[in-house]
């Protein structure tokens, strides 16, 4: 009896040791991260389904989706703390490098939270920088979008759609690549027009706003040294004369030998409370963005990318007397100065703006926001309304003459009011509410109004935004850190199908980091799309994987938590 | 000194008592945000600059430094009447109470649209339930109480914009006040309340476009909490309507609509009176998803804003002022119980 006992454990316990060594090892796992808050819109849950599925669908990996809300997201990914995760870039200036710098250079890489890092890659991306030469520039932006083919730190997955919806009467609407010009619109038989949005401000200090609304109402309410065309990203004279190049002058090099970039201002500009702007105000407004340095602002790109340093050398040569010239010494050449200028972040302000931190907008129910653009902001309820009424004194009102606009602004007020969301933005042009909705509809929403448009006598306008979005890989962090298993994944991810199936068709596949159609000589090669095809590639994206050695299952437990220290 | 039992005393005690449960809310909220991943300067930046800046900035604004130094600096200029500046990207650098200051306003415009609306609809329907017991209202009365209850709030938003605005064209959809202050300009601000401000600005057009806003979002926000007032109304009634005087009142003869509303109404609202100046609070809380689904912008929309960009100094601000509301509501209700009740003073 006892015997039998023994025997009947022995063969429970050989049995049940047979059913768990022998089991069919456990696909590994990896995990896919995505922003939860709508950060970039309510889409992204979907856009997380469907690249699961698609490397998924090579059978070698199961992927977990995990989200965060945006500010977490934030940190986390410049901590280190995400593999594998979605995100979107805005550019800052209007340059192809904006597209490389930023991703490719070990310190741009490292903000994003790829930490890629290649010696060979910084040289290029610094010498593409450094030149205004087209020829050298597409040589190196063509060696470096190979290379991001082939060392795969980012996937570019997709361009966001831009678009607008109004009353079918307003004319001069364009979808301009980096500013949107209400200065330019009419609406006949109407001195205004209300407009809808969803976009927040931060503030309309140029030495602290970098976001994508506060430098639209900083552009209808400043001018800067350059402005762009009405319809595309050409650069023209604004405050300053002519656009700086080798061929005029305005490009050249000091006794030092560094690269100088010479703006001469129009003379007698003013600011619409009657102060003065010349060489010494730009002067001035640069070197405060600088010494300020404000948190979240965009001095880094006069610091950093436009090589200014933190004691910029700034000539004025012509001051005291008409002071209409102002020559820039930078540390370093650099090919896009000219774009930089036309930035939000290098708008001069008044003289008597905050010089020990940023201008408040309102205080005490008075408007503070001083500048010398078409507009002026005259009533804004924080974050809630925002007016923008007509310069009568604007120094520039044939700016685009040439363009068949006589005169600008064409229209007396601009009020913008904001909307939490999508679905109220919609409602309030559904409903008449206001004249325009800019920012941001969902592609749902979109879709609705683009099929009701005739009956509610409005228009949609639909174009290709500057906006890319794009998975990254912490290439420091197991499994990304084999380029096999990146690669396996480009092979794998479907475009298409995220482009038909979560935006329906309000997106573009986008097939290398360098958006096409954008920058006047355009640098964008499809490289994704030549080695990795239109299509997913499950066989090849297979393959890889099985080479990569993840069968071993050493990832099926990874952790997915994250240490957070308290501070 | 108050002799104890006074209503005096009472009232002093309460008011002792809600200082240390400002402070104790406070110094968990300040400790929660800090184990929270994420901070105010990462989410403004990470992406853009480098990690270098960010610990930069960090260290400039103080946030580097270990809760137990930070905290210390943090109370000591709320004690001094300083709540900060704001750290979030839609008020950088502003004043904390300035920003709160622009937006209770609204908050308390909704809340008192909303508590007009709950108080209406659950008192009507509650007494209709109570004094048709097991009738065919009442069963109505109680399915809506029941369901209305549970209705989340931002789906009947919606469904009430698609009627009222997108359908009839009775209401506008959203926002505060029309979108075009060129046709419509915004009453004068004086209180912050634009109802408050039409009026004492003389002006009824103003008044009216404001009521036009406000109606469907105080009816979505009333219609969910009616519904606990319409059962508890109805309840309090059923209960005092078997009471042994309301028995002698029909026993002489006294007609019953004249019963219902005379002596069991009257004395099934002083429970009522109390559960009301509670809903008032939870009416606050409800008003941030209200508050999102019509464009209102008022705290709750802030509270929201500022925990996507983890505003520190923004939400303690606004948590805060919230409790006080609270804190200060529960206050006069204490103190009207125990003007009502003497017995609750001892």
């Amino acid at each position: 009896m006892i015997l039998a006992i023994v025997v009947i454990v022995i063969l429970a316990i050989g049995v049940g040791a047979a059913v768990v060594l022998l089991r069919p090892a456990a696909t590994p796992s990896i995990t896919l991260w995505y922003n939860s808050t709508g950060h970039y819109g309510d889409t992204e849950p979907a856009v997380a389904q469907l690249i699961k599925a698609q490397i998924e669908a090579t059978g070698k990996v199961t992927v977990n989706l995990q989200s965060e809300d945006w500010a977490t997201y934030r940190a986390d990914l410049a901590k280190g703390n995400l593999p594998m995760f979605l995100l979107g870039w805005y550019p800052d200036y209007f340059d192809t490098d904006d597209y490389i710098s930023p991703f490719y250079s070990t310190s741009g890489a490292q903000s994003q939270g790829s930490f890629y890092s290649n010696a060979t890659v910084d040289k290029w991306v610094t010498n593409e920088s450094t030149t205004v030469d087209t020829t050298i520039r597409n040589s190196y932006f063509q060696k470096l979008q190979n290379q991001s083919a082939t060392d795969v730190p980012y996937i570019p997955l997709w361009m966001t759609n831009a678009h607008v919806v109004y009353d079918s009467d307003i004319s001069g609407v364009f979808l301009h690549p980096v500013v949107f010009k209400y200065f330019i619109m009419n609406k006949p038989g109407f001195d205004h027009i209300t407009v809808g949005t969803t976009d927040s401000p931060t503030s309309f200090d140029p030495a602290l706003a970098y976001d994508y609304f506060s430098g639209e109402i900083i552009n209808q309410v400043f001018d800067t040294l350059l402005v762009y065309s009405p319809t595309n990203g050409t650069l023209l004279p604004g405050l300053a004369t002519q656009v700086p190049s080798v061929t005029n002058g305005g490009i050249g090099t000091d006794a030092n030998g560094n690269q100088t970039y010479t703006f001469d201002l129009r003379p007698g500009l003013k600011f619409t409370d009657g102060s003065s702007l010349n060489a010494t105000t730009v002067k001035n407004a640069i070197q405060r963005v600088i010494r300020l340095n404000l948190a979240g602002s965009a001095e880094f790109l006069l610091e950093q990318v436009a090589e200014l340093g933190r004691t910029p050398t700034i000539d004025t040569p012509n001051c005291p007397g008409p002071c209409t010239r102002i020559v820039f010494h930078l540390n370093k050449p650099v090919g896009l100065f000219n774009e930089i200028m036309s930035f939000s972040v290098a708008a001069p302000v008044p003289w008597w703006y905050n010089q020990t931190g940023a201008q408040q907008d309102v205080v005490n129910s008075v408007v503070k926001v001083t500048g010398e653009g078409p507009y002026q902001l005259t009533e804004p309820t924080l974050n809630q309304q925002y007016v923008l009424t007509k310069n009568s004194g604007y120094y520039n009102p044939g700016l685009y003459a040439s363009f068949g606009i006589p005169t600008i602004p064409i229209l007396n007020k601009i009020i913008i009011n904001r909307y939490s969301d999508s679905s109220s933005l919609k409602l309030a042009i559904q409903t008449h509410q206001v004249n325009m909705a800019y920012r941001t509809l969902n592609p749902t929403d979109l879709s609705s109004l683009q099929g009701s448009a005739a009956s509610l006598n409005l228009r949609v306008d639909i174009g290709t935004s500057p906006q890319i979005r794009f998975l990254v890989f912490n290439i420091k962090t197991a499994p990304f850190n084999d380029p096999n298993v990146r690669r396996a994944i480009a092979y794998a991810v479907d475009r298409n199908s995220i482009v038909t199936n979560v935006f329906h068709g309000f997106a573009v596949t986008l097939y290398s980091m360098v958006p096409p159609g954008f920058f006047g000589p355009d640098y964008s090669k499809p490289v994704f799309q030549t080695i990795y095809g239109s299509s997913p590639d499950i066989a090849k994206a297979t393959s890889l994987l099985s080479n990569a050695k993840l069968a071993i299952g050493f990832y099926l437990f990874q952790a997915n938590e994250i240490e957070r220290p308290w501070t | 000194m108050p002799k104890q039992g006074s209503l005096l005393a009472y009232t002093v005690s309460r008011l002792i008592l809600a200082l240390p449960t400002l402070l104790i809310l406070l110094t968990v909220l300040f400790l929660v945000l800090r184990i929270l991943p994420g901070d105010p300067v990462s989410a403004l930046e990470a992406g853009h600059r480098s990690t270098r800046d960010i610990a930069a900035d960090k260290a400039r604004l103080g946030l580097d430094q270990p809760w137990w130094i930070q905290y210390p600096v943090y109370l000591g200029q709320v004690l001094s009447g300083n709540f900060g500046v704001s750290l979030g990207s839609l008020y950088i650098g502003q004043p904390v109470l300035s920003v709160i200051a622009q937006k209770l306003p609204a908050t308390i415009e909704l809340a008192i649209g909303g508590m007009i609306v709950a108080t209406i609809m659950g008192v009507g329907t509650g007494v209709l339930g109570g004094a048709n017991r097991d009738k065919l209202p009442d069963v109505i009365v109680r399915l809506y109480g029941g369901i209305i209850w549970v209705i989340p709030v931002f789906w009947l938003g919606l469904m009430l914009q698609l009627v009222f605005a997108v359908g009839l064209h009775w209401f506008p959809p959203n926002l505060r006040y029309a979108a075009d202050p060129v046709i419509y300009p915004s009453p004068t601000h004086i209180t912050g309340l634009y109802t408050l401000d039409s009026l004492l600005e003389g002006s009824l057009d103003k008044f009216a476009i404001s009521i036009d806003h406000l109606f469907l979002p105080s009816l979505t926000l009333g219609l969910v909490i009616s519904g606990f007032f319409t059962r508890t109304v109805r309840a309090n009634l059923l209960r005092t309507i078997n009471s042994d005087y309301v028995e002698a009142a029909r026993a002489r003869g006294v007609p019953e609509r004249f019963i219902v509303l005379r002596y069991a109404f009257r004395n099934a609202l002083i429970p009522i009176v109390t559960i009301l100046g509670l809903q008032f609070a939870i009416l606050f809380a409800g008003a941030v998803l209200t508050e999102k689904t019509f464009s209102w912008d008022g705290m709750g929309t802030l509270l929201l804003n500022s925990i996507d960009s983890r505003d520190y100094a923004m939400i303690q601000g606004t948590v805060i002022v919230y409790a006080f509301i609270i804190v200060t509501i529960s206050v006069i209700i204490d103190v009207v119980n125990g003007l009502i009740d003497p017995r609750v003073r001892y």
